[in-house]
């Protein structure tokens, strides 16, 4: 699982869930691949991405430090050097096991083999 | 296959098989003194052409020369010209068309000669007229008198036809000494366990035969015994989840056989009507003779409990029932989609890679470095393309799910009832082929609903279903030859019980769908709502806060475009 889908993701759908968002992460295993840098792309994607939960999803790998704790004003400012540390978290980081917990009922969603296992079934076995 | 241009020892000959009143041993007459090594290739039906396979290439020219469009003149019936091609291979031995349904059992010259001489005896003096005048002519017997479609002989009970059902039962004659004896041989066998008390004893004429059908489930116990004499003849069995697959079976005469487990519950059994049969195992033309079928049974009195379940009379509890409830549908839902799409989805990747037209367009008008969900996203055939979007697709079968993962794409596993994405979160959304999987009404809405949920306002989804009408799809063509003539108790239209589908239109709008890995008949059963005209414009009809764009109708599918609406209406 890319950094980029856990942004995207909730817990919204559990019963009395209101927000559930964003999930905590608990990374047991990832892998970094090298995926190709593109600026426009990044810039498009950022605009996407809400900045709170990636700043959770870069410190579940130890990699907050790439980005600003702050949300940058205007992304397409940002020198190459600074978006490719995004893309870094975004598409690089592989999630291949861990965890996703739900942050207002602390269900937990296990992620094997990189995939997101969201099923509400599996959840309350 | 190819047909080429350069000589080679293969040859297609066109207009010679039994479809064409073409037998084998008149291709061999035809054949065999221009080549004598020659080797032939026929099919006993569905086929209009045999190969032939000559000992060397110059025999092939020679043989094509001689006989290239020509009737050739030792060919009485046939009045179509040869017509004679090269080609690259011959197709493989097509060892599917000998197999057989598991569990039936044939053993050959179970009866002896003094017993079905006793047995034939015993109805040429039955008081039943129709069977009266068989007479003795050298080695077998011959019906003189012309006797109606089938004639008919009861003992231990008589069947009553007009229900098909175990609760019409009517005492008919008590079982004869000689059939008596004949169950204790086979109980004492051990090939039953339970004294039949329902004999019929059929008489066949040359040309006549009887439907496909299946032996009510709960009228009868397993087995059913059948025992032929007099003439051999070629049973078929049908396989209930596709009847494509085909298993001609030689019943010889004197044979004894048991049509129990799979092949009495799943397969159908029939006779075709013609005056001759087709050995399956040497493709040689067999011609009947008069044939007595004689079938014992035991009267079953509970409702069938059988493992083949999806193929019984009956609704199995409600197991087998349109379901009516959420906790109903759910456990359908379970068996007959979630589980079949976890054994069958490496094959499903096999087969699924091909675009539908309108699903292409849509995803074509989506503004680049928008946000797509792929609800059902199945291999991932629409996440692959690098299209300038971001695409997440989820689905709810693991095995999917890995595939998909395996090539790159970004994967959820979830239900489309529950998805894992936060309110509003993409631009556009697609579901391929899985609101038909949904059993209900209120699920189906709800799986709109939720899609809804996670679009923008102002966004548009995609999602298609299977229709009921599928006379221009590719599947029909696909199952064309496998059409079946519809039996009597089946009605088009509403129905409380889920159904085996079969042949090329729906019956029914809930209904199980064979898919079938191989021809060995690894089959599985998906769980389908086909939708109506007019069903996907209702079921937007009563979802809130969207409107319909458009239904479009794709080789059998509906493809349903809805637009969240821009401001909410609570």
């Amino acid at each position: 699982m890319k950094l980029f889908v856990h942004n995207f993701m909730s817990s919204r759908f559990l019963k009395n869930v209101t927000v559930g968002y964003p999930l905590e992460l608990t990374v047991k295993q990832f892998e970094e691949k090298d995926i190709e840098f593109d600026r426009e792309n990044t810039i498009v994607m950022l605009d996407k991405v809400q900045y709170e939960a990636l700043l959770v999803a870069a410190a579940a790998v130890n990699q907050a430090d790439r980005i600003p704790s702050e949300q940058p004003a205007k992304y397409d400012e940002l020198s190459d050097d600074q978006l490719k540390q995004f893309h870094h978290i975004l598409m690089n980081i592989d999630v291949v096991d861990g965890e996703l917990i739900c942050p207002e009922t602390k269900t937990v969603f296990p992620i094997r083999d990189g995939i997101p296992n969201m099923l509400k079934v599996d959840a309350e076995k | 296959m190819d047909i080429i241009n350069d000589y080679l020892q293969f040859l297609l000959v066109s207009n010679s098989s039994i479809l064409c009143n073409v037998s084998l041993e008149e291709l061999e007459a035809i054949f065999l003194p221009l080549d004598e090594d020659a080797e032939f290739i026929v099919y006993p039906n569905k086929r209009s052409y045999s190969f032939v396979q000559c000992s060397s290439v110059e025999k092939a020219i020679t043989v094509r020369s001689e006989l290239h469009g020509l009737i050739p003149q030792s060919l009485k019936n046939s009045h179509q010209l040869f017509i004679i091609s090269f080609v690259q291979n011959l197709p493989k031995a097509k060892k599917s068309e000998n197999f057989r349904p598991a569990d039936l059992e044939v053993v050959e010259d179970y009866v002896s000669e003094q017993i079905e001489k006793e047995l034939v005896d015993l109805l040429i003096n039955h008081p039943e007229g129709k069977l009266a005048k068989i007479c003795m002519l050298s080695y077998f017997y011959f019906l003189v008198q012309s006797l109606k479609h089938r004639a008919v002989v009861h003992f231990g009970h008589v069947f009553d036809y007009s229900t098909n059902s175990a609760s019409e039962w009517k005492a008919a004659d008590p079982i004869p000494p000689v059939i008596n004896t004949l169950i204790d041989k086979l109980m004492s066998e051990k090939y039953i366990t339970e004294r039949p008390d329902q004999i019929t004893a059929n008489v066949y004429e040359p040309g006549h035969g009887i439907p496909s059908h299946y032996d009510t489930h709960s009228a009868f116990e397993d087995p059913i015994v059948s025992i032929s004499l007099l003439s051999d003849v070629v049973m078929e069995f049908k396989d209930g989840a596709n009847s494509a697959r085909i298993a001609p079976v030689l019943l010889k005469s004197k044979s004894l056989c048991l049509i129990k487990g799979e092949s009495r519950f799943r397969w159908k059994h029939g006779i075709v009507n013609r005056k001759y049969d087709v050995d399956p195992r040497t493709n040689r033309v067999v011609p009947r003779k008069t044939r007595v079928s004689l079938t014992l049974r035991k009267i079953r009195h509970n409702p069938c409990e059988c493992k083949w379940k999806e193929f019984c009379d009956w609704d199995r509890k409600g197991e087998m029932s349109v379901p009516s409830s959420e906790d109903l549908a759910l456990k359908l839902e379970n068996s007959y989609v979630s589980d079949v799409y976890e054994n069958i989805a490496s094959h499903f990747d096999e087969t699924r890679h091909s675009s539908w037209r309108a699903v292409k367009n849509f995803i074509d008008e989506i503004p680049r470095g928008s946000v797509m969900y792929d609800v059902g996203c199945g291999n991932g055939k629409y996440l692959i393309p690098k299209d300038g979007l971001f695409k997440i697709g989820c689905d709810m079968c693991f095995g999917l799910c890995e595939i998909a993962s395996k090539k790159n794409c970004h994967i959820v596993r979830c239900d489309a009832l529950l998805l894992p994405f936060r309110d509003e979160s993409a631009d556009a959304a697609i579901s391929i082929a899985v609101l038909h999987h949904i059993a209900t009404f209120e699920r189906r809405k709800k799986m709109i609903e939720e899609l809804l949920r996670v679009v923008k306002p102002g966004s548009k989804i995609c999602v298609t279903v299977w229709s009921m009408d599928q006379s221009k799809s590719e599947y029909a063509k696909m199952r064309g030859n496998k059409d079946e003539q519809l039996t009597e108790n089946e009605t088009g239209g509403k129905s409380d019980r889920l159904k085996v589908h079969d042949g090329k239109d729906f019956q029914q709008q809930d209904v199980l769908v064979p898919w079938t890995i191989d021809q060995q008949g690894e089959t599985y059963l998906r769980y389908y709502h086909v939708f109506r005209d007019g069903e996907a414009e209702h079921l937007i009809g009563n979802v809130d806060d969207c409107e319909l764009v458009s239904v479009e109708k794709e080789q059998g599918n509906y493809i349903i475009v809805i637009r969240k609406n821009c401001f909410s209406s609570n």
